[in-house]
């Protein structure tokens, strides 16, 4: 019973939060000085173009700036309730169709990235792990560090422009020029698939470095221990042994940050999906900010507010699940 | 250990010399020179190379249209019953566009791409369709230059000039009519005034053009195609100014708008669509702004500005069509189209043009590397075209250099009336601003900015432009850092002890601020050169780059002193002189608010104003010419800005295949005037 009881507790700040994050991530974008519409009119200005004041204030009329900030407030987060996130002044496009648009290529994309990292770090974290100080290791350690300090937008234009002098391979963007306005078919999602292992490849890449050599330390330690001497003593085969026990206790760092995923999977590597040009949430998110599309970028931090929390809750769920010592409730007892 | 560290070496090595490997086009090397463009035609040499005639005119030079052709993409459609015949889609009287180089064939997809979400440049160009079309010369373009443009019959076939400039009739073309094939009438021409523009809920404000003299214009409706405007005052400027209005800036698909206004369509009907889109009753002005009902105006080169529905008509060459992805747009030929070449072609011959959406300008540089666009003027790169040229010879693409209609591309204009009390004095003398001027080594900046390419010159109109004159360009622009100190000593500016740098007349050190953001690729690298030249004579300056939002607060409070620009020199009227009073902001408000506020400018900076007045408003060409020439007069003599070069280039990169395109670079017309001629523009079948 007291699990239900924290799990509603729990329900309940966090929908607290949500709210308290929906006016700050509001006030937050509208802090800088001026409003979408004069970044606008100063990018026309910059450009070579007089912005007449009758245009700024039809245009303000248009876009409701010229209602005061609590009142815009209000209208996003009523029109929130019957699930209209308002429009986004950069895009003139409702923030639901722009959102939903990109949501399902950026989990595909952040997805296979995960899956990259996760099987290249484990099975070359083991690999190096048992077979410490060979030219394999040696091998894998270099291209580790190299993954890790190469910054991926560096690697990313690198990978470009060689996969497309070698490969033939369309610059930029998930799709070939052929496929980018064609509706889904077979023939779409297989050059999606083609076009996908790069940007997986490069955005997995510093997470997979990082992770062998977690992989490989904390394997180390298991190895080297008492019980694995023991079993091995008694004739365990190697692989057995290895799999067992050891890899359990040494994918814990692993499991550890699966809290951490779920916003990853909609916000991540946006930096590298601006070099690489890809059509994903990151660029959306980094351009409505710069363009203070309050209500894009407002409803796309709240959104990442919310996976957040909702992927700390489920850890926290799942570690309660795991370690007995972890109580419902805290009363107390320490 | 020993084994450990070779092992590490090689890979090491190995992992940093294979993208060297791969990677060709980053290899450093001279320019290559590039063929000569071969631009024979027909046409090239005609003297009406590029102008539009009424087909009266055509006819009377000799002209003979046979009969009307179309593009297979819509014959086919003519086939099917979804359209009329070409010959009554065309107006009675087609414009006739005389190519650049030779008439063209139809089809064809124009593919290019853009960084940037916020407006969509090369529309604005390709999809250009004025009210009047000005003649395609050197410094003539639309949006920018268009003071000094030399109308020609456009939408409107004809008009006439009352004496004092304050009434002008015109006639819309004879049988022209909407892309979804409705006539266009003076009906629309009322729509957009008496409902659009004068309506305060759509128009909280009107435009500075259309409340000339204080008043609101008047329009008088004379019959199903002739209209007549009266201003307050006279206009003198006024058809030059409509070479740089496009049709929706006086006419509107009114049988389209109708049933979203509520003068013609009851709330009962309009409720519900208001509500679907998220607009509550009260918000009717919002909701008929929101689906393009003033017409597209500043936003009009923004397609996601752009009605949703891509059913609303137009008179441009090409329609929206279809947004596959966000950024992305597909634009179709518009069917009823209202050019054609001397052959009898309805134009445009490109049957499609598609703008794609890409995150940074490395993707772009990347994709015309791997000549996966068409096209390619805008934002674009000097320093990027020797790369260009070392591509153009393996890829599909060629690369010109044509005039940027920024005419000056790095100018410093600076504040007059800065708030700083120390730096009033000295910046507020004309003496020190030439000597700012003199201490710049043009040559350098030339060689070291713009790849050699420019004419060093004072911020002045350069040549083909009506207010040109020699003296003004070489107004204190030559590199004399000793006439400069001569004037700073005449200033009685004293050197500290050190002798390093000049100190105020009164003893104290003082440094001058440089304060800008990236308006220009060449932002950067001018501020610096510039405060290098400066301090060699004994001023100390303090360049800072800055984010625009910052920049025009601290321009809101007069805290700007010199500042990083570009100008176009062909006309004295409306840019030299805002980037000019631009800065001193305390004028520009004075002058904004008819004196109400901000501060009185100088005597000679308020005749400038009268003179810019005159400019616009006068009725006679010659005297607008001879205004123009005062404020120059004035300018060299106060230089409120300094100027560095004119005719520095910009990359045009355009498919091999693309044709009437490359005459432009011998003629000397504008990368975004070259682009204007787009619906003459057409694939060849081969490589030339």
């Amino acid at each position: 019973m007291t699990m239900w009881k924290y799990i509603l507790r729990r329900l309940a700040y966090m929908i607290g939060l949500l709210v308290l994050v929906s006016v700050v991530s509001f006030v937050v974008i509208q802090l800088p000085p001026g409003d979408y519409l004069t970044m606008y009119i100063r990018s026309l200005e910059a450009s070579g173009q007089k912005v007449d004041q009758s245009e700024i204030d039809a245009m303000k009329r248009q876009y409701g700036l010229d209602l005061p900030m609590h009142k815009q407030y209000l209208k996003w987060v009523g029109g929130m309730a019957r699930g209209d996130f308002g429009r986004s002044l950069q895009w003139n496009r409702p923030v639901k169709e722009l959102i939903g648009e990109r949501l399902t290529l950026t989990i595909a994309l952040n997805a296979a990235a995960l899956v990259f990292t996760y099987v290249f770090a484990i099975a070359i974290g083991v690999y190096s792990a048992t077979r410490q100080y060979s030219i394999g290791d040696y091998a894998f350690t270099v291209l580790g560090f190299v993954g890790m300090s190469i910054p991926s937008f560096l690697f990313a234009l690198i990978l470009m422009v060689v996969f497309n002098n070698v490969f033939g391979l369309s610059v930029g963007g998930l799709f070939s020029p052929d496929y980018v306005d064609a509706p889904w078919s077979w023939g779409r999602v297989a050059d999606l698939l083609k076009h996908l292992p790069l940007p997986a490849v490069i955005m997995g890449t510093a997470g997979a470095a990082g992770l062998i050599r977690v992989m490989r330390g904390s394997l180390l330690d298991e190895l080297n221990k008492q019980y694995v001497v023991t079993a091995r003593t008694k004739g365990l085969s190697e692989m057995k042994l290895l799999f067992k026990y050891p890899m359990r206790v040494a994918v814990n760092p692993v499991i550890s940050t699966i809290g951490w995923i779920l916003p990853g999977l909609v916000s991540g590597g946006a930096i590298v999906a601006v070099v690489l040009n890809l059509p994903t949430v990151g660029p959306l998110l980094l351009n409505a900010l710069l363009a203070q599309d309050m209500y894009l970028a407002g409803t796309l931090l709240l959104f990442l507010c919310c996976l957040t929390l909702i992927g700390t809750f489920i850890s926290d769920l799942l570690l309660a699940w795991l370690d007995p010592r972890v109580q419902f409730g805290g009363g107390g007892q320490r | 250990m020993l084994r450990t560290t070779m092992t590490f070496l090689v890979l090491g090595l190995a992992l940093m010399l294979l993208p060297g490997m791969l990677l060709e086009p980053l290899r450093p090397g001279p320019v290559p020179a590039g063929e000569e463009v071969a631009v024979d035609g027909p046409y090239t040499r005609h003297p009406d190379w590029g102008h539009h005639l009424n087909l009266a005119d055509f006819r009377e030079r000799g002209g003979a249209l046979p009969p009307y052709q179309e593009s297979p993409l819509l014959a086919r459609r003519v086939e099917a019953g979804e359209l009329p015949p070409v010959a009554e889609r065309l107006p009675a009287n087609p414009l006739v566009m005389i190519p650049w180089e030779k008439p063209g064939r139809y089809g064809g997809k124009l593919r290019y791409t853009e960084y940037t979400t916020r407006y969509c440049h090369y529309l604005r160009h390709l999809n250009k369709t004025p009210l009047l079309e000005p003649v395609t010369e050197r410094g003539a373009c639309s949006p920018f230059c268009w003071i000094a443009n030399r109308p020609e019959p456009g939408i409107i076939e004809s008009w006439s000039v009352n004496d004092d400039a304050t009434a002008f009739t015109f006639t819309i073309r004879r049988g022209l009519k909407w892309s979804d094939g409705t006539p266009v009438t003076t009906e629309n021409v009322d729509f957009f005034f008496n409902s659009v523009m004068f309506n305060k809920d759509v128009t909280p404000a009107l435009p500075e053009h259309w409340r000339w003299g204080g008043e609101p214009v008047e329009l008088d409706v004379m019959g199903p195609r002739e209209f007549r405007l009266v201003f307050a005052k006279s206009f003198g400027a006024f058809l030059e100014r409509m070479t740089n209005m496009s049709w929706a800036h006086m006419m509107l698909p009114s049988h389209y708008l109708k049933r979203f206004h509520r003068d013609f369509t009851s709330m009962d009907e309009l409720g519900p669509i208001m509500d679907e889109h998220g607009y509550t009753p009260s918000e009717w002005g919002r909701f008929f702004l929101s689906i393009g009902g003033r017409g597209l105006s500043a936003g009009e080169f923004v397609p996601e500005r752009m009605p949703r529905d891509h059913a609303y008509p137009t008179l441009g060459p090409w329609n929206h069509a279809r947004q596959p992805n966000p950024g992305d747009y597909v634009l179709e030929r518009n069917p009823y189209y209202y050019k054609v070449d001397p052959e009898g072609r309805q134009l445009p011959y490109i049957d499609r043009l598609h703008r794609s959406y890409v995150s940074n300008i490395q993707i772009q540089n990347l994709k015309i590397m791997a000549s996966e666009t068409d096209l390619q003027f805008q934002f674009i790169r000097l320093s990027d075209y020797p790369m260009f040229k070392r591509s153009e010879l393996r890829g599909g693409l060629r690369a010109l250099l044509l005039p940027a209609w920024q005419d000056h591309m790095l100018i410093y204009p600076m504040n007059l009336q800065p708030a700083d009390p120390n730096i009033l004095p000295i910046l507020g003398d004309a003496r020190f601003r030439r000597a700012l001027s003199l201490a710049l080594n043009r040559d350098e900046i030339r060689e070291v900015l713009f790849l050699g390419k420019g004419i060093p010159s004072q911020y002045a109109p350069i040549p083909g432009s009506p207010w040109h004159m020699p003296e003004f360009n070489r107004a204190f622009a030559d590199y004399d850092p000793e006439a400069a100190a001569r004037l700073l000593d005449e200033m009685g500016l004293p050197w500290d002890e050190k002798r390093e740098y000049r100190l105020t007349p009164d003893g104290k050190p003082f440094t001058l601020r440089i304060d800008f953001y990236d308006v220009s690729p060449t932002s950067a690298p001018g501020a610096e050169l510039a405060r290098e030249y400066w301090s060699d004579i004994g001023i100390r300056t303090r360049a800072e780059q800055m984010d625009g939002g910052r920049f025009w607060n601290m321009r809101g409070a007069n805290e700007i002193q010199v500042t990083v620009w570009w100008g176009d020199g062909a006309h004295p009227a409306a840019h030299s002189f805002i980037s000019g009073f631009l800065m001193t902001r305390p004028w520009d408000l004075w002058d904004k608010s008819d004196g109400l506020s901000g501060e009185a400018p100088q005597p000679w900076a308020q005749e400038m104003l009268r003179l810019r007045e005159r400019c616009f408003g006068a009725p006679g060409r010659e005297d607008r010419r001879q205004a123009g020439i005062d404020v120059f007069r004035i300018f060299t003599e106060q230089l409120h800005s300094i100027g560095t070069l004119y005719d520095v280039p910009v990359p045009f990169v355009f498919s091999r295949r693309l044709r009437n395109v490359a005459s432009g670079q011998a003629r000397g017309i504008y990368a975004v005037g070259v682009a204007e001629g787009a619906e003459q523009w057409f694939f060849g079948e081969d490589d030339a």
